[in-house]
């Protein structure tokens, strides 16, 4: 029988599942395939109420989970998150936990809660391009990073991250392994279930509304280009976030009108929005990942995208870097882009290479 | 330098490109005068035209955003490409994609090694151990890294210095030239009886209203601090707080009568020229001012020209009212400059001064000083840390100093991690009015200096020196530099204008 696995879940709680949310989402749900879990997390209860998460599961409780018990996410992950919170809980065995191995998804204290302990690291954002996060969240991260030490074993979600983990963090090279993620949604089916068809004016970005994301850049830059026809729209499709108030751009200009924020949207209109984009735009300033590149490739809407960070290994068919700091750049590829149109996307190659289970077996042969 | 030159005699050696990092994204604008890291701007111009003949160069300004794409885009160019980075390692990134050149500015004797208030880019050593090598400006930050333990080959290179440095005319104790700018200039040959100020005793200040007044601002102080600011998002609390202090009078009532700006600044004499950000409290104005003052009160023809390097005013601000304090009574003349000046002005300034002066407690290199002894201009000044390297009593009037514990910069802690140096203020103001007899009674001794001044300036840091130890440094990672893809971030290496405003 394999051990149980306990996994620090307090990101499944949060109101908006973005990024992390949505990873240690899809981490739970193909780690049970593999193996028994327990979910637990030894978040404050004054920091969850700052948080706004949800009490569906509270420090000093766990949940059980069978191997193999959790469904498909199906096309609601925020809706199936909450319900494996809602599962029945039971006192949180200290002891037990001891004896096992435990994954921080995402904080941790200084403090040793099991037996060997795995840590995550997604990026290095608020060491890297500090100015785009709020100073409580940089002295947090800096604490974490600083606990990470303590971890036998730590995931990377890319070899960026690796290489910026190499420099910046106390955690030994050797003990850093990375796994790719599988893409955030539609693993199995497209979430909108409908016939869409793909435009030939419509330019997307998903993110939530924060500077490291580049909005003033991407605004300015589609209100100015001489490139794009009149009648092109750019779609904002995430949450507002923080330090950000909005593009500060002329607002007289007047392709404003033809920008639209989204909002917070679930996956079924996420799925419909990149099947009817005629590519997608990602110029952010750095990053662990980019879950929006890799969902758009697969929803067949190529990417117009910064080369820095983990979006360097994103490199395929369909994706066309830029300089996320230079509009000529951004120029250049949508024209390269329009002459190559239509691209040839290697689904198959990117579900191969960027796939759960394949991390989950990686964060399995950490556990051993 | 052999090694330099075997790879440039190579056939098949591709063409290199250096991607440099600095704060500003180009050569165009002038450096934002004070801002942080300004002075790592001036010491990527001052070595521009050195880099262009190594390579082909390609600025940016967001290192971390856009250092890949410049280096991918050179690969395919079909060149070699290497990162560059003039900044301090606390903001320097790091590459997986090339060699990562690293030159940091450092003037204290220990270099943090840990995660400094868990912040891991405050780790120096780490990072520099992460660079493929490290260049920089002294032999003095070199131990300290060493000492530290970096293991990445450290190479001294002296920041170059403008070859128009070197031929500024030597000084002229008749010649009067003129600045067009703004310049405060003081004199204050008496100092009125200081008034004793009794708030107690104002008019007005015993009565009911004055009372209410008083307690009502006071309250309303208090529910503001507790009560309202917390609840307001923290950049509106900010506009608040800015729009109040906006209006305030930016001179306390009494305290000082700031004079109109002279637009045309006359220059004659024996002038001690300065320059500094008077934000950075390394330099230790207040001594300088002082020593100054009182070596030279009665010399009308005494000049102290103090260009500050700053754009901003509260710094400014202090430094004025600092000497409108002092009430230190003086027919020698105190000039502050806080206007921009080009790059002609500021050869202009060195032309009409006679000395450099510089009281700071620590220095990583003193660019500024540099310039102004290429300029024949001997200095007055400590010879501790950076200093060292290349001011002795040959080249101007040592002034003592003794080591004393110190925070690092910027720390709020207080607490006192290494040392800087304790000017003897006797010594500056012996050594001020030394020089000044100098210049004005021993012209053979005074040339002699500036003679001095000059030769070793040319054999540390003029173009033609710096040039070799620049080469021979990046040639040794340029056979490294072609490796693509580096994850772990390890080192490639197994195994060396006019005067500026920056401050070094």
């Amino acid at each position: 029988m394999t051990a149980p696995i306990y996994l620090e879940a307090f990101p499944l709680l949060a109101p908006k599942l973005t990024g992390i949310g949505r990873f240690s989402a899809r981490l739970i749900q193909s780690l049970n395939r593999l193996a028994p879990l327990r979910l637990t997390t030894f978040i404050e209860p004054r920091t969850a109420r700052v948080h706004s998460l949800a009490n569906d599961l509270n420090r000093g409780q766990e949940i059980e989970l069978e191997q193999g018990i959790l469904g498909d996410a199906g096309d609601d992950l925020v809706r199936w998150a909450r319900d494996v919170c809602r599962r029945p809980k039971r006192k949180f065995d200290a002891d037990a936990a001891l004896q096992a191995t435990g994954i921080y998804t995402w904080s941790r204290h200084d403090e040793r809660r099991f037996g060997r302990e795995i840590g995550i690291f997604y990026d290095f954002t608020p060491l890297i391009v500090s100015r785009t996060f709020t100073a409580e969240v940089r002295e947090s991260f800096h604490r974490q990073v600083f606990a990470s030490r303590r971890c036998q074993k730590v995931l990377a979600i890319s070899h960026s991250t690796r290489a910026d983990a190499a420099w910046l963090s106390p955690v030994p090279a050797k003990d850093v392994v990375v796994a790719y993620p599988g893409p955030s949604q539609c693993l199995l089916r497209h979430a909108h279930a409908g016939p869409v068809e793909r435009r030939r004016n419509a330019i997307l970005i998903v993110g939530t509304r924060e500077p490291r994301k580049n909005g003033d850049f991407l605004v300015d830059w589609f209100l100015h280009t001489r490139l794009l026809p009149d009648d092109f729209e750019l779609w904002w499709a995430g949450p507002e976030g923080w330090l950000w108030d909005g593009p500060k751009v002329d607002r007289n200009n007047p392709r404003w009108k033809r920008v639209r924020f989204l909002g917070m949207v679930s996956d079924a209109r996420l799925c419909e929005l990149y099947q009817q984009a005629t590519f997608t735009v990602y110029p952010s300033l750095y990053e662990g990942f980019g879950f929006p590149v890799l969902d758009s490739l697969l929803h067949g809407a190529p990417v117009l995208c910064s080369y820095n960070s983990s979006l360097a290994e994103l490199e395929s068919p369909g994706v066309y870097y830029i300089d996320p700091c230079d509009a000529a750049t951004l120029d250049a590829a949508y024209s390269e882009l329009s002459a190559t149109a239509p691209v040839a996307i290697d689904a198959a190659g990117l579900r191969r290479r960027f796939c759960w289970e394949k991390l989950a077996r990686t964060v399995l042969s950490l556990a051993a | 330098m052999d090694r330099l030159l075997r790879l440039d005699a190579a056939p098949a050696a591709p063409p290199r490109t250096l991607v440099v990092s600095s704060f500003a994204s180009g050569n165009e604008a002038p450096p934002m005068l004070g801002v942080y890291g300004y002075s790592y701007d001036f010491v990527r111009r001052a070595f521009q035209p050195l880099l262009e003949r190594w390579a082909e160069v390609v600025p940016v300004g967001r290192p971390e955003s856009q250092l890949d794409f410049a280096l991918r885009r050179a690969r395919q160019a079909g060149h070699e490409p290497i990162a560059l980075s003039f900044r301090p390692l606390a903001d320097t990134y790091l590459s997986r994609w090339a060699a990562n050149v690293v030159f940091p500015f450092w003037e204290f004797p220990d270099v943090p090694a840990s995660d400094y208030k868990q912040n891991p880019r405050q780790n120096w050593v780490r990072i520099a151990n992460h660079a493929s090598l490290v260049l920089t400006a002294s032999e003095f930050t070199a131990a300290a890294l060493a000492r530290a333990g970096v293991r990445t080959p450290v190479r001294v290179v002296p920041v170059p210095i403008d070859d128009g440095c070197f031929r500024v005319p030597a000084w002229e104790p008749s010649a009067t030239t003129v600045l067009n700018c703004d310049a405060y200039v003081f004199t204050r040959p008496e100092v009125p009886p200081l008034e004793t100020v009794d708030y107690e005793l104002r008019p007005g200040a015993d009565t009911l209203a004055f009372r209410l007044k008083t307690r009502i601002t006071a309250t309303l102080r208090r529910a503001w601090i507790g009560c309202v600011k917390p609840l307001l998002p923290p950049r509106l609390a900010k506009a608040l707080v800015a729009a109040k202090n906006a209006g305030r009078c930016a001179w306390r009532e009494g305290e000082t009568q700031l004079p109109e700006p002279v637009k045309r600044l006359e220059l004659s004499g024996v002038v001690f020229t300065t320059i500094f950000n008077p934000d950075d409290h390394r330099k230790n104005w207040q001594d300088l001012l002082t020593a100054f003052l009182m070596a030279l009160a009665d010399r009308d023809d005494a000049t102290l020209v103090v260009k500050l390097v700053t754009s901003h005013a509260p710094p400014v601000r202090e430094l004025l009212a600092f000497y409108h304090r002092i009430g230190l009574a003086h027919r020698c003349r105190v000039v502050f400059i806080n206007d921009y000046l080009s790059d002609q002005a500021m050869l202009d300034l060195a032309r009409a001064s006679a000395f450099y002066l510089n009281a700071a407690r620590a220095e990583g290199a003193c660019l500024p000083m540099q310039d102004y002894l290429a300029a024949g201009r001997p200095a007055i000044s400590p010879s501790h840390t950076a200093m060292a390297d290349y001011f002795d009593d040959r080249l101007g009037f040592v002034v003592d100093s003794h080591p004393e514990p110190c925070p690092w910069p910027a720390d709020g802690s207080g607490w006192l991690n290494t040392s800087w140096h304790r000017i003897v203020w006797s010594s500056l103001r012996d050594q001020i009015a030394k020089g000044y007899a100098m210049a004005t009674r021993d012209r053979a001794g005074y040339q002699a200096l500036a003679a001095a001044a000059r030769g070793k300036m040319k054999e540390w840091a003029s173009t033609e020196a710096v040039w070799p130890r620049l080469s021979a440094a990046l040639a040794e990672l340029a056979p490294l530099a072609a490796r693509p893809d580096r994850h772990d971030g390890k080192s490639h290496v197994s195994a060396g204008q006019g005067p500026r405003e920056g401050s070094g």
